[in-house]
């Protein structure tokens, strides 16, 4: 038999007073310390609220009443031994490891689980699925940032008829079907971009910068081919919802900086996986120049073009800062890169 | 103690205690964050009530400690809902991106829903001395309040925001209940405008500061680095910092006017105190103290600020308090909570 001093509150009420618990058995009796010892409550059943760090257990009645001991060491057990949770949460090898296991954890979770599963689900997304993104997001384009094109017909037809013989040649593995359009768009500027289903777009101001240099052009197409080969954007978009799926889940409660950090870094983390996109799609662009009998020239001359037109020379020393920033990886990089696996070669 | 058979007695004043402690705060925390993702976020739900479990208990006024109600499951089905929300939106605006302007619209009606389901879930979960407390706002009135009025301003150049904050803070406060008895909130719009001069003034004292330092200190540097985009960095910094101490003056000057203008008639009033140049400095290294030990330093700074904001607040209790009855009955679904937290719509009431 315990005696264990504390507080009684009555059911549904505001009103407590002071109180002794007997517990014996399970069989628990609540008494009044001033009122003459009068019986309060008397039961077999009783619960317990949550066990938790330096608070003292709620012991709760049918009735809606409750018991508070003043200890917060006492447990209706025979060694007063505090609940799991509790015990975990006080002991320090298990903080510890936690202190090491949670980044560690989270990094895998964001660098490679996450990448890992959004590869593994992407094949699954219907067809017709992408299909309505490529849809829906050139529309909304043409509706913001690009306008109708304003090449001559014949030189439009004539690059998508060059390019689609390119594509023929190239190994079957990598033959992917796209469908090449002209916009107009002084926003972008020199620059093409693909969508997840296969549609290419380039803008008339890439056309025309590069209208000399074909080669360079088709070593743009191929980058834009590479993305849709190994399905990127979709790729991407399947990871960015689950990564912020998965901090909205683990971090509900945290506010304002903390978020701001959290945000931060898996920005950081989008941009990484963008750069190491780009650099594969590059390989790809670079390595079929190879197999179609091309050097790296026009891709390197592409490259350099566009950068130039762009940026200028501030922008060059803006891409030192912003490197980790940028969804892609440094013109200068990427120029080198093409220029080393030509040594090679 | 108190007894049933209260017969004479005299009003009771104290400061709210806070007992919690930084260090013991700190392993629930990172241990429920490993328990977390290691059940892949199921466990989250747990975490959560086990947080508020620990800062209710450790919150005592008048010698007695607050009890958060809400069962991890009501929490996980809240979340799980949520979550699926979240991927069919997310999953149809990424196919359909009309979809996803229809989506803002339909949250922004849900929102008001969504903030006052919230509200109400919390507060019925919130137990003082075996009486829940319990919100009365109405959709209507939530739509108004948080988002037609502050709208509205804009046909003001803002100027009526200060009104539209006072009477939004009004709103919220004065539809909360105990034992059934609503809070009365007296707020003046002057404080509102007070606080917001404050706040404008003092942003424009740390530019004007700032501006300066970065004449005296740009020369030294040398030309070359005057276009170089690092510069970006000192200056995002400033931005928080200067966000973070006009938040504090405006915080500190309207909670002490929000506490000291609030009662239960007849039974509780509140009297709050928080220096704002304390405040202001808890802000400020609770801010640099999560940044650099990267995250880790966030239940320290939690603990920290809450027994700032309970030291400064004085709560003075009638005896009727000894008499309240409860006269809500436990219902409510934690979806609209959690689904708002989720969409970052949240916000907390201290």
């Amino acid at each position: 038999m315990q005696s264990i001093p504390g507080t009684y509150y009555l059911a549904a009420s505001s009103q407590c007073c002071a109180a002794l618990l007997r517990y014996s058995e399970h069989n628990i009796t609540v008494m009044a310390i001033d009122d003459g010892h009068s019986v309060l409550w008397q039961s077999e059943d009783f619960s317990t609220g949550a066990d938790l760090p330096g608070l003292p257990l709620e012991i709760r009645f049918a009735d809606g009443s409750y018991f508070l001991p003043d200890s917060s060491m006492v447990r209706l057990n025979p060694r007063h031994r505090a609940g799991l949770a509790t015990r975990l949460e006080q002991h320090k090898g298990i903080i510890l490891l936690s202190v090491f296991l949670v980044p560690v954890l989270l990094w895998w979770t964001t660098m490679v689980g996450i990448p890992k599963l959004a590869v593994a689900i992407v094949p699954w997304v219907p067809p017709a699925a992408i299909q309505a993104v490529d849809k829906q997001t050139l529309l909304i384009l043409d509706k913001t940032w690009l306008n109708p094109s304003e090449l001559p017909i014949q030189t439009q037809q004539q690059l998508q008829q060059q390019w689609l013989q390119a594509m023929a040649t190239i190994p079957q593995r990598h033959q992917v079907p796209v469908d090449i359009q002209f916009r107009q768009s002084k926003h972008l500027g020199p620059n093409a971009f693909a969508l997840p289903a296969g549609t290419v777009v380039f803008t008339d101001e890439l056309v025309n910068l590069l209208q000399d240099n074909p080669d360079a052009l088709l070593a743009v197409f191929l980058h834009e081919v590479g993305h849709v080969r190994y399905q990127h954007g979709m790729t991407l978009l399947v990871q960015s919802t689950a990564t912020s799926l998965v901090f909205a889940m683990l971090f509900t409660d945290l506010e304002g900086i903390t978020e701001v950090i959290l945000g931060g870094g898996s920005s950081l983390l989008q941009a990484a996986f963008s750069r190491q996109m780009e650099t594969q799609a590059d390989d790809f662009s670079t390595n079929l120049l190879h197999k179609l009998g091309k050097t790296n020239a026009g891709f390197i001359e592409a490259m350099q073009a566009i950068s130039g037109a762009s940026d200028g020379k501030t922008g060059k020393e803006l891409e030192n800062w912003t490197r980790y920033l940028s969804s892609h990886p440094s013109s200068e990089q990427r120029i080198n890169k093409a220029k080393t696996q030509q040594k090679s070669d | 103690m108190d007894n049933i058979t209260a017969v004479v007695q005299k009003a009771r004043s104290g400061r709210i205690s806070f007992s919690g402690q930084g260090g013991e705060f700190f392993g629930i925390w990172i241990v429920n964050v490993l328990l977390s993702i290691l059940t892949l976020g199921i466990y989250s739900a747990w975490a959560k009530v086990r947080t508020h479990q620990y800062f209710y208990g450790h919150t005592k006024i008048d010698g007695h400690a607050f009890r958060y109600l809400a069962t991890p499951m009501q929490i996980l089905k809240g979340r799980l809902l949520a979550v699926l929300v979240f991927l069919v939106v997310s999953i149809l605006s990424n196919l359909f991106p009309l979809v996803a302007i229809v989506a803002s619209i339909a949250l922004l009606i849900l929102m008001p829903w969504l903030l006052i389901m919230g509200l109400r879930f919390n507060l019925r979960m919130t137990s003082y001395r075996n009486v829940r407390f319990g919100f009365n706002g109405s959709y209507g009135d939530a739509m108004l309040y948080f988002l037609v009025l502050p709208v509205l301003t804009v046909f003001t150049l803002y100027l009526a925001m200060p009104y539209a904050m006072k009477r939004l803070d009004q709103f919220v406060y004065s539809n909360i209940t105990y034992g059934g008895k609503e809070f009365e909130v007296n707020t003046e719009t002057g404080t509102y405008y007070q606080a917001v001069l404050m706040a404008i003034l003092v942003t424009l004292g740390l530019a004007a500061v700032g501006w300066m330092l970065s004449y005296a200190i740009l020369p030294l540097l040398g030309k070359s680095i005057t276009t170089s985009p690092l510069l970006m960095l000192p200056l995002f910094a400033a931005y928080f910092v200067v966000f973070t101490l006009a938040g504090a003056v405006y915080q500190a000057i309207i909670r002490n006017h929000l506490f000291n203008s609030t009662e239960l008639p007849e039974l509780v009033s509140f009297k709050s105190d928080v220096p704002t140049g304390k405040l202001f400095v808890v802000s400020l290294t609770n801010l640099l103290a999560v940044i650099f030990s990267l995250g880790l330093a966030y239940p320290w700074a939690t603990i920290r600020m809450t027994r700032l904001l309970a030291t400064h607040t004085e709560v003075r209790v009638q005896p009727a308090l000894d008499l309240m009855r409860d006269q809500l009955a436990a219902e409510s679904s934690a979806f609209a909570e959690d689904i708002a937290g989720l969409y970052d719509a949240d916000f907390s009431l201290t």
